[in-house]
Parts: C-alpha cells; structure tokens; sequence
C-alpha cells in the first residue's frame, strides 16, 4: 500500500521533472550573462608567420588593450589546444614564449594567468630588443622610399589600432 | 498495441532523419563544409530538399508496407517485433546510403567550383569559453547513481525474501517470460548495466570540457552563443536520460524483489512513457536547439561576411562522418551530419571510451 504511494509520488516528481527539463530547452531567446565581453583570437592558416607567434601576438594585444586582465586566467594548454584544433605543442610555445617575457605566469597544476603583477616600464635592454626588432622594417621603408614622417603617421596609427582592437 | 509502437517508433525515426538537414548549420552540407557565401547556392538547396523526400518518402512507404502486412498476415508477436525492428533498419541504411550519395555529389561540387580557392583560413577562438561554458555539475549525474547503488545495497538486504527465479525478460503485454536462478550477481544485474548507463551519461555531459569549441569566422558572436547554448542543453538532454531510464530501471529492479508491486498495466505503461518522454526531449534537442545550437536565434548578432572562411576540416572527416584528427586533443567532437556528439577515433581515450562500456554491458548480460 505505501509502496504504490511512494510510486505515485516518484511519478508526480519526474513529471515535475520533465516539464522543468522541457522548459530549460525550450529557452531558445539565449543570452548571454556577463555583459558579453568576447575576446577573439584569430589564427591564420595559411600564413608565413608561425601560429605560435601568431598566438602569443594576440595575446600581447590583448594585454596591450587591457582586454586580458592582469591576474586573469587563460585557457589551459590541452582547452587551448582543443578550441584550435591543433598540436598542445603549439600552444605550450606560445605560452613559454610569453612566461619569458614575463607577461603570463605558469602556474603548477593551476593554469596560465596573466603577470598580475604590475608590468615594469621596458629597461634599457627590452628596450634594445624592441628597437632591434623594428630596425630592419624601418630599413626596408626606407629602400622603399617612406619618408620618416610617414613611418611616424603608421607608427601613430598602429599605436591607435591596438589600442582600439581594430586588426 | 505492439504495432502501433512499432508504426510509432518508425514514424519518429524516419521523420528525424529526413528532415536531418535542418537541424544543421547552414555551414554543413551533407559532412561537408560549405562556407557562408556558399550555403544558399541553389545546388545545395536542392539537394537537402531532395535527401528530405527521399528519405521520408522511403520511410513512409516501408512503415506502410510494415502496417498492411502486420494488419493482414496477423503474425505472431516475435515475428512482429523482429520486421519492426527490421523496417527500422532498413529505414537507417536508406538514409545513411542516401546521406553517401549526396555527400560525394557535395564534395565535387567544391572541388569543381573552388569554394576555397584564394580564402585566407582562419580558426577563431574565445579565450573564455571554458569559464563561459555552463555545464550541470557533475553531482547532478552522480545522484541517479548514488541511487542505483543504494537499490543494490537494499536488493543485498531483502535478498533472502527475493523469489528463488528472477525475472530477466519482460514481453511486450508487461509479463515476464524469461527467468533465471537466483544468484548474488544476477540479482543486481540490471543496477550494475544501469549504472553502466549512467557512468556513460556523465562522461557526455563531462565529455564536452574536452571538446573544443568551432567559432565561425563570418559570425563570430552568434555560433559562439549558440555553441553555448548548446552544449549546455546537451548536458540537461543527457541527465534527463539519465534520470529517466534511473526510474525506468529502477522500477523494473523493485518488481523483481517484490512482485507484489507491479501490475500489467504500470508495466507496460512505464516504458512508454519512457519512449514518449525521451522522443519529446529529442524531439526539442533536435528542433528548438539544433546542432551546434544553430536553431537558436540570437539577438545582438552581427554577421559580418569578409573574406574569412573557417579551417577546413573536411579531410579530418572521413565520409563526412568520423572525425580522425591526431593533432586536436578534443576526445568529444560535434556530430557533422546529425545532432550530437561524436568521437575522435584518433584519441585513444575515444577508443576505451566506446569499447569498455560495450564490453561491461555485453559481460554483464553474458553471465546471465
């Protein structure tokens, strides 16, 4: 006798049950919570710079915009890996390539965060790196005939470009 | 009665697979992709339209032939059951075969049109997705099993009261027809496959963290939503399965401890209801949300077709079907050509994943 009302009262709350069920999935109008704050990533298939580096650029950007949060988390290597489709290899460059520099941390077991600490002014040396990097683009704007003011006018607008995200 | 499920369950089948097509992305053509700027090309639109007829045309008319030869041969029960199940089949094979033809047709017309040629490739990522993906906590699949376990330690309790034979198969009219001697092992036979069943549940739900995410380049914000979306209604979807055979099962285990319980009609009744339930949340899976989420409109979306097309990733398809894919550690990938999920046969994990539930389920009723 009271097994068949502990039936009924089973049966009453899986119909509960399906009726919420149905209700979640019916929620087609999804939105998203947070305000959708998206930051995008895009590799190039195709292109002669390496995916890591393309990778790591991005993600320099990112900071560079303040989009990527100091302490924020990044995506473990294998999720990474997985969103890209491609060899955890890849990423774990990326990644060791930015630890280096100092801008994302490597933390045991935990994940990849960005520096949370604050990021010093470049010294003397990254600054020497930096120019050494950009020398030879400048020389190539040179033989094509830039002048200096217009090196300066990119120079400004690239400044403007990753400050406002645009590619 | 038998017919009618039967007639039913073919019906379901056959318009599910027909109208497959639909429940796509508009970037997926019969296993192959077709990019933005080509999925409204009149080839293409024709040919789903044409994989629709056929196959629900072929369908309905094997249900037809099924129904006048059950209606006017009058067979007997088994051979009722086993054409039924035979239509459904051959219902499968029409629309795999059909799926084949025009997957082949698809991938010519690519090659032959150049849909990619001089695209620039691109693989979109969200580097939050994994804190934006909202699946059920894992605690949610464990409590059906929590369940399944203690129905086993109480089948261990009352085991001197259960009935020297055990019923191990129950006929279409509700009545068992098949015994077994009692023993410690057959007597929670069916908790330990159920529970086996749920551990399958938990790892799709669970399954989907180590998928990654395909973001379409031409509408970022909108397939990121919809990606979402979906892999969240596919973790409700696989504990509303889960919860449902639980009872289903359940409720067939308690029978055998204590026969005094059931009665024909709740016995038949009870699957059934099982069917009707699992086809209503497919049914909404399939329609409401689609694959990828793609049936889900999104406010605030703005497509923006450039010259970007996503990485192709036809070759890691074989037959448009099954994803091998050394390089991309995902384990769970999203079905192509159907709503779902699928393996990637190129992850060992995928391998173990499909085969020990198989052999724990073939083990179990084995040694019976």
């Amino acid at each position: 006798m009271q097994k068949a009302y502990f039936l009924r009262r089973v049966g009453f709350l899986y119909l509960l049950f399906v009726l919420f069920t149905i209700e979640q999935m019916c929620y087609t109008n999804y939105i998203t919570k947070g305000g959708g704050r998206d930051m995008f990533i895009e590799i190039k298939a195709n292109s002669d710079v390496p995916i890591y580096i393309q990778l790591a650029n991005q993600l320099i950007e990112g900071i560079a915009r303040g989009e990527l949060k100091p302490g924020e988390s990044l995506p473990s290597v294998r999720a990474f890996a997985a969103d890209l489709g491609m060899n955890m290899h890849t990423v774990n460059k990326a990644y060791h390539y930015l630890e280096e520099k100092e801008f994302i941390q490597i933390v045991a077991k935990s994940g990849v965060i960005i520096q949370p600490n604050k990021i010093p002014k470049a010294t003397a040396d990254q600054k020497q790196q930096l120019a050494d990097q950009i020398r030879p683009i400048l020389a190539e704007g040179i033989v094509l005939k830039l002048s200096e003011e217009e090196m300066v006018d990119m120079l400004r607008e690239l400044v403007r470009d990753i400050k406002e995200g645009i590619q | 009665m038998i017919i009618l499920l039967f007639a039913f369950i073919i019906l379901f089948i056959t318009v599910l697979q027909a109208f497959t097509p639909k429940f796509l992305k508009p970037t997926e053509a019969f296993g192959i992709y077709v990019p933005d700027q080509y999925t409204l090309e009149p080839t293409i639109v024709r040919l789903k339209k044409r994989y629709t007829g056929v196959v629900l045309m072929s369908g309905l008319i094997a249900l037809a032939g099924y129904l006048f030869w059950a209606l006017t041969q009058n067979p007997v029960e088994e051979t009722l059951v086993l054409l039924g199940v035979g239509v459904q089949f051959v219902t499968l094979f029409i629309s795999i075969g059909y799926y084949f033809i025009m997957h082949v047709r698809v991938k010519k017309l690519k090659k032959e049109q150049g849909w990619l040629t001089g695209k620039n490739e691109v693989r979109v990522v969200d580097v939050q997705f994994q804190q934006k993906l909202h699946l059920l906590p894992r605690v949610m699949f464990i409590i059906p099993m929590i369940v399944t376990v203690s129905l086993i330690i109480y089948t261990y309790m009352k085991y001197p009261e259960i009935p020297d034979m055990i019923p191990t198969h129950w006929g279409l009219s509700g009545q068992p027809d098949a015994f077994s001697e009692k023993t410690y092992f057959i007597s929670i036979a069916l908790p330990l496959m159920l529970l086996v069943l749920q551990g399958m549940f938990l790892m799709m739900s669970e399954g989907m963290k180590f998928s990654g995410a395909r973001i379409n380049p031409a509408n970022k914000k909108t397939s990121l939503t919809q990606q979402l979306a979906f892999r969240k209604y596919t973790s409700w979807f696989a504990l509303f399965i889960s919860v449902s055979m639980t009872l289903m099962f359940g409720y067939f285990h308690l029978q055998t401890i204590h026969p005094e319980i059931g009665s024909a009609w709740i016995t038949f009744s009870i699957p059934v209801t099982f069917l009707v339930a699992v086809f209503l949340a497919v049914a909404i899976y399939a329609v409401k949300v689609g694959q990828s989420g793609s049936r889900i409109k999104v406010d605030d979306s703005s497509p923006s077709l450039e010259d970007k097309v996503a990485i192709d990733e036809d070759r890691y398809w074989k037959g448009g079907m099954f994803y091998f894919n050394k390089e991309d550690p995902s384990i769970m990938v999203e079905k192509r050509f159907g709503v779902g999920w699928t393996l990637n046969f190129a992850h060992p994990v995928s391998w173990i994943v499909l085969i020990v539930p198989l052999l724990l389920i073939f083990g179990i009723t084995f040694l019976l």
